[in-house]
């Protein structure tokens, strides 16, 4: 365990280091405010430094990790020193009570967390998938240093298509403690989890009253399939909790004009697109969805996207590289009309089945928020954050039921192995979507400075 | 009216998460209390348990192959808990369990062959070696490089 919490605390290092080096938090009043987002920056980060060195045999351990938050952290600390200016204050006014009500939701949340700590500490991987395919691939990195060996080549160990973030995560986590353990690896999904809401308070407290913030971070941790689904080491809730972040970053931005938002929510959409294939059909989802809303500011959406693009692209050639098949699905079928019009029965089927999922009681009351929010956005007025949230969500359903049309499983079997997985994403994203949405309207102070 | 707005969503927060909180809460105690008395051996072969692999017999292979190997499973006819039959749920369990041993889809990519209910010299292949330890076997056909 001990390991894991240093390798933890290295990457935090190295998120703090970052900040400033993305320009996150170019001074050292913003570094001081946007500290919380520091762990998850770090975990991004890290993961995505990880995934990449993975495809060339060259492994992350202690020491390497130690080397580069040291490197990281002096780059980025003489680059805040040396930053100046101050953070112009835009806090929503919010009544003691509001204020309360938030930080005890937030407390809530924490409490729930460490609960699930003292289960995720002793839980071995149970869960098919679990062990036999993320398990498996973070062992083997370990054991082998990369991915260029037959668990990652070989029809022997299909399914192939599954970007490396969270094993290449798990196997530096694995060499920082020494040994395989994949027991106590459940603490570094929960870790996650701690990071999402450290982040998603770092991303909006300043601009949506405490209330909505510490309430909706505690409905979406406290929907049963989040941490339920967590605990299996599928990547599904990490996926989720990446991409729930870079909406909020992306939304941040649309909302404020700020840069530092975007900066931030691209780092954590590259991380989702590392974490599971259809982690890059969410990001893609999310740019698209702001391009129309931000076509005046092209350029810093074009550099996301190129940024985007680049974490992405070596692992894109590893898979041309090795030929790596995906199983389930070609996706040039969803471009040929006659495939699609052949296999049409699908669609009704999978739309159902989907939304059946998405509106189970499990998840609570977080689609009904999220529709009182684009209400209460479009009453303030936020006309371009209402259309993004609703074009993102609009767009990664039918993204979703494209996927289950093209796939060539049998819809029932499809939908009984995945579909309670696939819409995680969707219904975590919007579920953080909606503070920005139902409290940015609230903030005092309109979109001004850059940064 | 924006201020209602966002309290009335705040309200729906609250209430989505009194509606969760404590399903997740029982969850999360009844794992851990389901969990809390297994031992660090019961751990590692829990994966195996959870869907009635039998682990007995790939300990026994994990004991008698090594880093290098090529291991095919041989596996009897039947199904898994999860539905797909039972030679795939062993090579699928064996490709994990196994590490760093590596599984092979034929046999004549092996190093050696690991038998469940079925023996190796079905396979017709000249063994350097043999252990049985019924209904589980594991030959050698040579060293790994």
């Amino acid at each position: 365990m001990t390991g894991l919490l240093l390798a933890n605390a290295l990457y935090f290092a190295i998120g703090v280091g970052l900040l400033p080096l993305l320009r996150i938090a170019p001074d050292r009043a913003a570094l001081g405010q946007r500290l919380p987002l520091a762990y998850a920056v770090g975990v991004a980060a890290t993961g995505i430094v990880a995934a990449h060195l993975a495809l060339i045999d060259v492994p992350l351990g202690l020491v390497e990790l130690v080397v580069l938050a040291a490197v990281v952290l002096f780059l980025g600390l003489r680059r805040v020193r040396d930053a100046s200016g101050s953070e112009p204050q835009t806090r929503p006014g919010e009544p003691l009570w509001s204020r309360l009500v938030g930080a005890g939701a937030l407390v809530l949340a924490l409490v729930l967390l460490a609960h699930a700590w003292s289960t995720y500490e002793i839980r071995p991987l149970l869960e098919w998938d679990g062990w036999a395919i993320w398990g498996t691939k973070a062992r083997a990195l370990y054991e082998f240093g990369g991915a260029t060996g037959p668990v990652f080549t070989s029809d022997a160990y299909l399914p192939l298509q599954h970007p490396l973030l969270l094993p290449a995560l798990e196997a530096t986590d694995f060499r920082a403690m020494g040994v395989y353990d994949p027991t106590v690896v459940h603490v570094q999904l929960l870790l996650l989890a701690v990071g999402f809401l450290l982040a998603f308070v770092a991303l909006l407290r300043d601009r949506v009253p405490f209330l909505l913030v510490g309430t909706t971070v505690l409905a979406v941790l406290a929907a049963e399939p989040v941490l339920k689904q967590l605990s299996t080491n599928l990547a599904d809730v990490p996926l989720a909790l990446f991409v729930a972040l870079g909406l909020v970053g992306l939304g941040r931005w649309l909302a404020t004009a700020e840069r530092w938002p975007l900066v931030a929510g691209t780092l954590f959409l590259g991380a989702a697109a590392l974490t599971k294939s259809e982690g890059l059909f969410f990001a893609l989802a999310a740019l698209l969805a702001v391009a129309p809303f931000t076509w005046r500011r092209w350029r810093e959406l074009g550099a996301a996207t190129l940024a985007l693009v680049a974490i992405v692209l070596p692992w894109r050639l590893f898979v041309e590289l090795h030929g790596l098949p995906l199983v389930e699905y070609r996706f040039r079928n969803a471009f040929s009309p006659s495939y699609l019009s052949d296999h049409s029965d699908r669609v009704r089927p999978a739309a159902d089945g989907l939304l059946d999922q998405i509106f189970t009681s499990d998840w609570g009351l977080l689609v009904p928020l999220f529709a009182a929010a684009l209400v209460t956005a479009i009453l303030a007025r936020r006309y371009a954050l209402a259309g993004f949230a609703a074009l993102w969500a609009v767009l990664s359903f039918l993204g979703l039921v494209l996927i289950y049309w093209i796939s060539v499983i049998p819809i029932d079997l499809a939908l009984v192995w995945s579909g309670d997985r696939t819409v995680v994403t969707l219904v975590v994203g919007a579920g953080a979507l909606s503070a920005l949405l139902a409290g940015i309207g609230l903030s005092r102070a309109e979109a001004r400075g850059t940064r | 009216m924006i201020r209602i707005g966002a309290l009335a969503c705040a309200a729906l927060a609250l209430g989505s998460a009194a509606l969760t909180f404590p399903d997740t809460w029982r969850w999360l105690s009844d794992q851990h209390a389901g969990l809390v008395g297994l031992g660090p051996a019961d751990r590692v072969q829990a994966p195996g348990f959870n869907n009635r692999l039998p682990v007995g017999g790939f300990d026994f292979f994990r004991a008698n192959v090594r880093r290098g190997d090529r291991v095919y499973v041989l596996a009897r006819e039947g199904t898994t808990v999860r539905g797909v039959d039972f030679p795939t749920g062993a090579r699928t369990f064996a490709r994990y369990y196994l590490l760093p041993a590596i599984v092979v889809d034929r046999p004549e990519d092996a190093t050696v062959v690991v038998g469940i209910g079925r023996d190796p010299k079905e396979l017709g292949l000249k063994y350097k070696s043999e252990l049985k330890q019924d209904p589980f076997s594991v030959a050698r056909i040579e060293d790994p490089s």
